[in-house]
């Protein structure tokens, strides 16, 4: 392991390529967060430090429309997340405790493709099913559409946690006068946790950012935080957005840090190490 | 009279823990259990034994309600259990892993199956530290099992799947993730367990040394078939066919044909005209003069003796090599008759008086050390 990793390091160029990809990756998100700190209201030139515009960001001209384009993100985003966790904690126990079964390869294809589907694709595709079925577009749209596309995003995770998970752990309940569901509910639950909440957490970041498919399904008046960004910057871009920007970066590093920790510390418990 | 022959015939039957008749196993074409019937008596330790693949766990998944099957009948103590789902019979088992829960302390993996029997709590905690009193292990209540070694989690298991008083004990090779010598203390110790417990065991293994020093009987399985069921004097001493022969223990094995039979004794010719006496089976009905077959001769069964000794059962041979085991030493000889056979001896005494290779040696066969196998 060690030995390859020394030799990429000692290839010429190894620190020139690192070095230029990092720059492309950060350098925009490093500059939307040190300019949201300006005090000057260009976007361009460095007027001095200040928290001027996250304060404006709360109490600003545009704050009540930001804070409920605010709620209306958060609130979607939970209830997607509960949505599509559950029904990809489902999905992940039929596919991964069912043996073989004709058209397995199949549906694992049709649960994750969401992933494949360039989303613009899937944001049309939406938009029209709904407008033929002739479903009102606004809020009720927008979370329907959440834990659709949340579902892959929500089953990777739990899926590949499951598979590390030996069925004879829902045996010995079931052995043991365990019903199905008290095997599930106080066995393979307690020990797929990390799997569902490392899930959980990114179905709620996929959901939270989420453009493209929203600005398609939002309908008129509804907005949420990432298509009331939109909506701000095509009337120019004030420091505020960038203040908002680094808000929402904050979040989504906070909850992959987490999912990622939580993910690290199922992997170490016991499930391995009794095997 | 006959009334009471009845009444005798029937309380026999109820010293019967499980019976299985006919049963037939098959994953699409391929079948895993070729029409089994077995008998298992109560409070026996009785094993399943067999190389892997023979059928014996899935055998052990049946009685236990993980497997369905394909047709035939299981009962428990007299009822027909084949369509009760798992957590419905009075059967709890030992995995191989252990499978103890690992976000549960060893006393919640204990109190589980009470617990979900719906055992009152204060007599479940009773029972869950009278099960941990009978494995030793008071003093690691609440530990996780991650933090026991593998012996430990082994009696955790034991004690898990004993707490809510089973019919019947199922343990499915539980003893093959211990080091050797932690295995053979366990032997002795899931012996003592049973014998305390006193209700019946059904034990898995591939191992025929735990097999023959833990069962009170032993079947022995291959290929979806049960080879013979016998106490381990009566596998080891008297195989019913070559499988069992070659399975269990080291045998020479002979070819040999038939010349005349006097009840359950043979005389028998091996390909170079040399005549040997051997036992056979009283219900090998189909052996008779003429029959072709093999001799089985158990090593130890094997001794040297002096050149010319008039007496019958007498193989000449030339050593070989000489194995150093430690405890015996084998000699390999080949016959005249150009058939290699395994001599084993006890390094008691005198062993520098073993014969070295190259030299002539005479081979008795001790009496009842030779038995006739036609299968």
């Amino acid at each position: 392991m060690s030995s390859v990793g020394e030799r990429i390091k000692s290839y010429p160029g190894f620190g020139v390529l690192a070095a230029v990809c990092l720059v492309l990756l950060y350098a925009p998100l490093l500059i939307v967060m040190i300019y949201s700190f300006n005090e000057s209201p260009s976007i361009t030139r460095w007027g001095g430090f200040s928290l001027t515009w996250y304060v404006d960001v709360f109490t600003g001209s545009e704050s009540s429309k930001f804070k409920v384009a605010a709620w209306n993100s958060i609130s979607i985003a939970l209830m997607a997340t509960i949505g599509a966790t559950t029904i990809a904690t489902a999905a992940a126990i039929g596919m991964t405790r069912s043996g073989y079964w004709r058209g397995k390869s199949l549906s694992f294809a049709l649960i994750n493709l969401p992933i494949m589907v360039p989303e613009i694709v899937t944001a049309v595709a939406t938009l029209i099913f709904f407008s033929a079925i002739g479903f009102k577009t606004g809020y009720l749209s927008i979370l329907l559409a959440h834990i659709v596309f949340c579902i892959p995003f929500a089953y990777l995770p739990i899926a590949a946690r499951l598979q590390g998970i030996s069925s004879s752990y829902e045996e010995a309940a079931i052995d043991l006068y365990a019903s199905r569901w008290q095997a599930f509910r106080y066995v393979l639950l307690p020990i797929l946790l990390p799997g569902v909440v490392s899930g959980a957490l990114l179905a709620f970041i996929v959901s939270l950012d989420d453009f493209l498919i929203t600005n398609f399904v939002k309908g008129a008046g509804v907005e949420t935080l990432p298509t009331a960004i939109f909506g701000a910057v095509k009337q120019g871009i004030k420091p505020n957005i960038m203040a908002i920007s680094t808000l929402m970066l904050l979040v989504s590093v906070l909850f992959v840090t987490v999912s990622w920790w939580i993910g690290r510390v199922g992997d170490k418990s016991s499930v391995v190490a009794s095997k | 009279m006959n009334k009471l022959a009845n009444d005798n015939e029937s309380s026999a039957a109820s010293g019967v823990a499980v019976q299985l008749s006919k049963v037939r196993k098959q994953y699409g074409g391929a079948i895993a259990l070729h029409d089994v019937s077995l008998t298992i008596q109560d409070k026996e330790f009785f094993t399943l034994l067999g190389p892997s693949g023979c059928g014996k766990t899935t055998l052990l998944r049946i009685i236990a309600g993980f497997e369905n099957v394909t047709a035939g009948s299981v009962y428990l103590h007299g009822k027909e259990i084949a369509n009760l789902p798992a957590n419905k019979r009075p059967v709890n088992t030992v995995f191989q892993q252990y499978s103890l829960f690992p976000h549960m302390s060893v006393l919640d993996n204990i109190l589980f199956g009470l617990q979900m029997r719906g055992t009152p709590a204060g007599q479940a905690k009773k029972r869950a530290r009278a099960m941990l009193e009978l494995v030793q292990l008071q003093e690691f209540a609440n530990r996780l099992p991650s933090q026991l070694s593998g012996g430990q989690q082994q009696r955790v298991a034991l004690a898990r799947a004993l707490a809510p008083e089973p019919e019947v004990l199922l343990l499915d090779e539980p003893l093959s993730a211990l080091d050797l010598k932690l295995r053979q203390a366990m032997r002795i110790e899931l012996k003592q367990i049973q014998e305390e417990a006193g209700i019946t065991f059904i034990f898995v293994t591939h191992d025929q040394e735990e097999a023959l020093t833990m069962s009170d009987r032993i079947a022995v399985m291959s290929a979806g078939n049960v080879q013979q069921v016998g106490t381990s004097h009566d596998i080891y001493d008297a195989p019913a066919n070559r499988f069992v022969a070659d399975f269990i223990g080291e045998s020479n094995l002979l070819e040999a044909q038939v010349l005349h039979r006097i009840g359950t004794e043979v005389s028998c010719a091996l390909p170079g005209g040399v005549q040997v006496q051997a036992e056979i089976s009283a219900d090998a009905t189909d052996v008779s003069s003429g029959t072709a077959g093999h001799l089985c001769i158990r090593p130890e069964r094997l001794r040297l003796s002096m050149p010319n000794d008039p007496s019958l059962n007498v193989l000449t041979g030339v050593v070989v090599r000489q194995i150093y085991l430690g405890t015996d030493t084998q000699l390999v000889v080949k016959l005249a008759e150009g058939q290699v056979v395994q001599v084993r001896t006890q390094n008691a005494e005198h062993n520098s008086a073993l014969p070295t290779a190259g030299s002539s040696v005479d081979l008795t066969i001790q009496p009842g050390g030779v038995r006739f196998l036609s299968a």
